[in-house]
């Protein structure tokens, strides 16, 4: 198999990333599931953006009403909740199709490495039998990331109760509260390390949720922080794309709201590539690993 | 995977369009009219002097679009007023109240708006310098439009109007006067917006008069009848408390009279979310007291 022949040593992450681009190049078959979900997503954020207006307005119309307020069914303070309202509906999106349609990814991956024809079809059918244990492996890491959230989010209230307006205890307040998305940005790059390895060894063991977290954590022991840093390497598009959403969207509220949007949907494609690279560097390292030891 | 994409997206462009065409509500018409607010609000930072008069008339053209291509919205009798307000920043006074006018005419069944369409073409009047006709119009809202908001605040608006151009005379027979009236508007709607209304005017009179106790007392009045959410959302409850502390202790030097109210208000609400921060208040204007009373017995 054409990427196996580099042999990836512990350690040689520009190697495994070189490695997991040329295949994501070669093998476009990977890309489909990603595509997927990207879709799913967008059509999602699209009903959500249509949500005030009629006829979708007469489902949702209460719902945000109910919950974020009058305002927020007009323009254009139902630009700036999208993102929020987005976020919560990605968390169903993600538990029942996003890890499934990625664990569809990581079985063409297999095939590719076992030299087997790409049968795209069977693939699905196949994971699907997998997909009790890849929704627990969703909901065991939404739980993780949505409890460290909230536990930031606890910090920061206490950080903005700090009363001095100089000194070190307002440096570490101005960290915490101003520096909130990307601080969020490295919850979301560590939860993705810790559980790196649970979905393709899911799939490629054709195995159980808790003995393929169980050995996740064993591989995560020995390569921490060569996931560490090819999580990291991967994000860094995704962190340009935070800094311009930190600074331009006060700007965008009271010029063109839309940019939010537009700034949300570069962000999800973005971040389904992010994904697309990590599961696929973590299946090659998990085969790779699996075939030496 | 490039059909797939191309499906994909035009799925998504075909649902875009499909969804914005069959909308009929006001969504399209908040848009237009935010842009346009947008560039009105520009405009009112500016020197008018400064301004080019197409400036003006650019704005006034693209709220006459929207109301020629929504007719029947909601928001549409509402932009009338909008053009209104731009010959009036203009300083072109006769057509402001041609825009004006036309409100009355077009909607005379919206009361508030009417109301709101005679104090702008009032305002021409007054900008014109030529007092006497805008008072006419001023006193002609609160008698036909008594029950708008517009209407209530024209008693306070015609005092502040005197006490702003330094006539101490004519602004204490205002005031007598809209304090008189707010008192017998909250007399005739007890336990209702329009009492809540009145009070809050009635207090605003009390302080520009410098009438600091009459003041503070309508507003521990407010907030115990009316604890509601409806009335006093946090915002306003925070504000409500803070003018009382503020005015008790700094004008009136008295700790007696908030701790009185909010004695009052916990005896009456014992339930109410703010009863704790209350009980607190209590508590430190209680010490703020003591401390008050062994700094005045120091001797020198």
């Amino acid at each position: 198999m054409a990427f196996m022949d580099k042999k990836v040593k512990q350690g040689h992450t520009f190697l495994l990333l070189r490695q997991t681009i040329y295949i994501l190049e070669s093998y476009q078959d990977i890309w489909v599931p990603a595509i997927i979900i990207l879709f799913i997503q967008l059509l999602v954020l699209e009903l959500l953006y249509f949500a005030p207006r009629y006829p979708l307005s007469t489902f949702f119309g209460p719902i945000v009403q109910t919950f974020w307020g009058e305002k927020y069914l007009h323009y254009p303070f139902n630009l700036i909740e999208l993102a929020e309202q987005f976020q919560l509906a990605q968390i169903p999106i993600y538990i029942f199709f996003s890890n499934y349609l990625m664990a569809v990814a990581i079985a063409v991956i297999t095939d590719i490495n076992r030299g087997q024809k790409i049968i795209l079809g069977k693939k699905f059918i196949e994971t699907l039998r997998m997909y009790v244990s890849i929704s627990m492996a969703a909901c065991v890491i939404s739980v993780s990331y949505v409890g460290l959230i909230k536990l930031y989010d606890m910090v920061v209230q206490q950080a903005s109760l700090i009363d001095p307006q100089k000194g070190i205890l307002y440096v570490v307040k101005m960290i915490v509260v101003d520096g909130a998305p990307y601080l969020s940005l490295l919850i979301g790059i560590f939860i993705t390390t810790l559980f790196a390895f649970v979905l393709p060894i899911i799939v490629i063991e054709k195995g159980k949720f808790f003995k393929a977290l169980a050995l996740n954590f064993r591989m995560i022991v020995r390569s921490f922080w060569l996931v560490l840093a090819i999580v990291i390497l991967a994000h860094v598009p995704f962190g340009t794309i935070l800094l311009l959403r930190t600074t331009i969207v006060k700007f965008s509220d009271t010029v063109f709201p839309e940019l939010r949007v537009i700034i949300l949907v570069i962000s999800l494609t973005l971040l389904i590539v992010i994904d697309t690279m990590i599961y696929t560097a973590m299946t090659i390292y998990y085969l790779f690993k699996k075939e030496t030891t | 995977m490039k059909k797939l994409l191309v499906l994909f997206g035009l799925i998504l462009i075909g649902l875009y369009i499909f969804l914005s065409e069959i909308d009929t509500s006001d969504y399209k018409v908040e848009r237009s009219l935010w842009r346009v607010n947008n560039q009105y609000r520009k405009l009112t930072k500016k020197d008018p002097k400064f301004v080019p008069d197409n400036e003006f008339e650019r704005i006034a053209n693209q709220y006459d679009e929207i109301v020629q291509n929504y007719p029947k919205a909601k928001l549409t009798p509402r932009i009338y007023l909008q053009i209104g307000n731009v010959y009036l920043l203009k300083k072109d006074f006769t057509r402001a109240r041609e825009s004006y006018l036309k409100i009355i005419s077009k909607y005379p069944e919206n009361q508030e708006l009417c109301a709101e369409a005679l104090v702008g073409t009032a305002q021409t009047y007054e900008r014109e310098n030529n007092w006497t006709e805008a008072l006419n119009i001023y006193e002609k809202v609160q008698d036909e439009y008594p029950l708008t908001m517009t209407g209530l605040n024209m008693p306070l608006y015609i005092a502040s109007y005197y006490q702003r151009n330094g006539d101490l005379t004519q602004g204490e027979k205002a005031f007598d006067t809209a304090i008189s009236y707010y008192k017998d508007v909250s007399n005739r709607y007890p336990s209702s917006p329009m009492e809540f209304n009145a009070w809050r005017l009635l207090a605003t009179c009390y302080f520009s008069r410098k009438n600091w106790r009459e003041g503070v007392e309508v507003l521990g009045k407010i907030l115990n009848n009316y604890p509601s959410q409806e009335y006093l959302n946090s915002a306003r409850a925070s504000l409500l408390i803070k003018f009382i502390n503020t005015v008790s202790v700094t004008q009136l030097q008295n700790y007696d009279i908030p701790i009185g109210i909010y004695q009052e208000f916990i005896n009456k609400h014992p339930q109410h979310p703010m009863t704790n921060i209350l009980r607190q208040m209590i508590k430190s204007l209680g010490e703020l007291k003591s401390k008050n009373a062994v700094t005045n017995q120091k001797p020198g």
